[in-house]
């Protein structure tokens, strides 16, 4: 049996399992101060929505990662069409840690830019795309992982 | 003004999230110095009761029996948002320590009412946490089993003292003082700075206008002993040490204090305004509540907004009384106070 898959696949899913989780949690800080303001005033749903949304992207990242590290192994012809050594699996392990670790931190933080956004709304709901920008800001730093994560794919040869 | 406590240090506490941003909502409802100005500007009761039916107070001014009676209504918000806050906080430790004031002032009202052999009567009130009933039976009785184990450990070690007090006045001293030592205590063991820090401003600034009543009554430095607080940022010694010094080492000393502000007022001096002073003082407190606003998620913003409620309440009393005993406009506006909102 060659070994290399196992890494390899253990990348995919720390990709997807730690973006997703940070996510998850990113997403239930602004979630839960919505729900405060929404008791109050219904009428803020649509720009407190983008708030909540946010935090959720790093979780499509971590999946686009591992759709890159499915097609690089062939996962898409019935099965793992390409068999990577085991150095060529750490690779792909290696190159899955800046989405995963970048999605996973990146949005538990942008939950809580996005939580004090949503205060900043219910008080001054003119400010609100200032509230997504900053928030938008720590969005960066899991895009920049993404984009680390497929040049680092791309550069690994099978 | 300088501040000991910094917002951007408080512990992220995500079980707060839907509180938070509930009463976030809610401050958008609060009174502010637009609506102040034509609460004051209102030229009767009626216009008046017309401008507070578009506020919070819409839910409970029928109490007021048409603003003749404000205290009712006033009470009735308090009690409203007491409960309100009480609901969405998962541990309301802290913010119900605003609650267990009442308690604390009924439970001293009982006991001067017994050592006189007076009804407590109308003194008392129902914002606490017991019922009144309950706490009338407790000081009879003499037994404290029924309150929290906090509070009756507080009242234990109280009761022996007040069994010495020489007088109502001894006994008003001792209540206060355990009183602010319970409150301070409890912010202390929930880690709160926030809290802490408004309790020890508070602290001081209650223990300036008693040294200010004091010294302007020439009341000696035993009498001012014993009714200094506790746990201020300025300990009773400091206070004592400058007794002997009058007004002008007071301000002087101040100067090198958070309070350098109000040592620059002219209502600290010989012939100060001690009304006016109140005024200050309250204003400094409210300043300090409102870096709360810098909290995104946590029990501050909880806290923040009962004080807040709690100096509007206080605004609507000097506003809703001088117009009911028909002070003109200027002298209501000089008394009131600074708004959260």
């Amino acid at each position: 049996m060659n070994w290399g898959l196992v890494p390899a696949i253990i990348g995919a899913a720390l990709a997807v399992g730690l973006s997703g989780f940070g996510s998850a949690m990113g997403i239930s800080y602004p979630a839960q101060a919505a729900n405060g303001v929404l008791a109050e005033d219904p009428e803020k749903f649509g720009s407190l929505l983008m708030l909540i949304v946010l935090p959720g992207t790093q979780g499509f990242y971590g999946f686009v990662a591992a759709f890159f590290v499915m097609v690089k192994l062939g996962f898409f012809g019935g099965g793992a069409q390409v068999v990577p050594t085991l150095s060529q699996g750490f690779q792909i392990l290696g190159a899955c840690l800046p989405i995963a670790g970048g999605g996973w931190i990146s949005a538990i933080f942008q939950g809580r830019v996005s939580a004090a956004g949503v205060g900043l709304v219910a008080k001054r709901p003119k400010e609100f795309m200032k509230s997504v920008i900053f928030s938008a800001l720590v969005e960066t730093y899991a895009i920049l992982g993404l984009l680390a994560t497929i040049l680092i794919l791309m550069g690994i040869k099978m | 003004m300088m501040q000991h406590y910094d917002p951007s240090m408080s512990p992220w506490d995500a079980r707060y999230g839907f509180g938070v941003g509930n009463i976030r909502a809610l401050e958008t409802r609060l009174i502010d110095e637009t609506m102040l100005a034509r609460l004051l500007e209102a030229g009767s009761l009626k216009d008046l009761e017309g401008e507070l039916e578009e506020t919070e107070y819409s839910q409970v001014i029928s109490l007021s029996n048409d603003l003749q009676d404000p205290e009712a209504m006033l009470q009735a918000e308090l009690k409203r948002v007491y409960d309100l806050v009480h609901s969405m906080d998962p541990d309301p430790a802290l913010t119900d320590l605003f609650r267990y004031r009442y308690d604390i002032h009924n439970l001293k009202t009982c006991y001067k009412a017994q050592l006189i052999g007076e009804d407590p009567g109308p003194a008392l009130t129902d914002l606490g946490l017991y019922p009144v009933e309950e706490i009338k039976r407790m000081i009879a009785e003499e037994d404290m089993g029924g309150l929290t184990p906090e509070l009756s450990a507080m009242m234990e070690e109280l009761l022996p003292k007040l069994k010495d007090a020489p007088d109502s006045r001894s006994v008003e001293m001792l209540f206060d003082n355990a009183q602010y030592s319970f409150l301070y205590a409890q912010a202390q063991r929930k880690n709160n700075c926030f809290l802490e820090g408004y309790l020890q401003f508070q602290i001081d600034l209650i223990n300036l206008k008693t040294w200010l009543r004091i010294y302007k009554m020439k009341g000696n430095r035993k009498l001012l002993e014993q009714a200094l607080l506790d746990h201020g940022l300025l300990d009773r010694e400091w206070w004592l040490d400058i007794y002997g010094g009058g007004i002008g080492e007071l301000i002087s000393r101040m100067s090198y204090t958070p309070y350098s502000d109000l040592a620059d007022a002219e209502v600290i001096s010989e012939d100060g305004n001690l009304v006016e002073l109140e005024r200050l003082t309250d204003d400094y407190l409210l300043d300090y509540v409102k870096i709360v606003s810098y909290v995104s998620m946590g029990v501050e913003p909880l806290i923040a907004y009962i004080l807040a409620k709690e100096n509007e309440v206080k605004v609507l009393r000097i506003l809703l009384v001088g117009k009911l005993n028909h002070l003109p406009k200027e002298e209501i506006r000089m008394r009131l106070r600074k708004l959260y909102a």
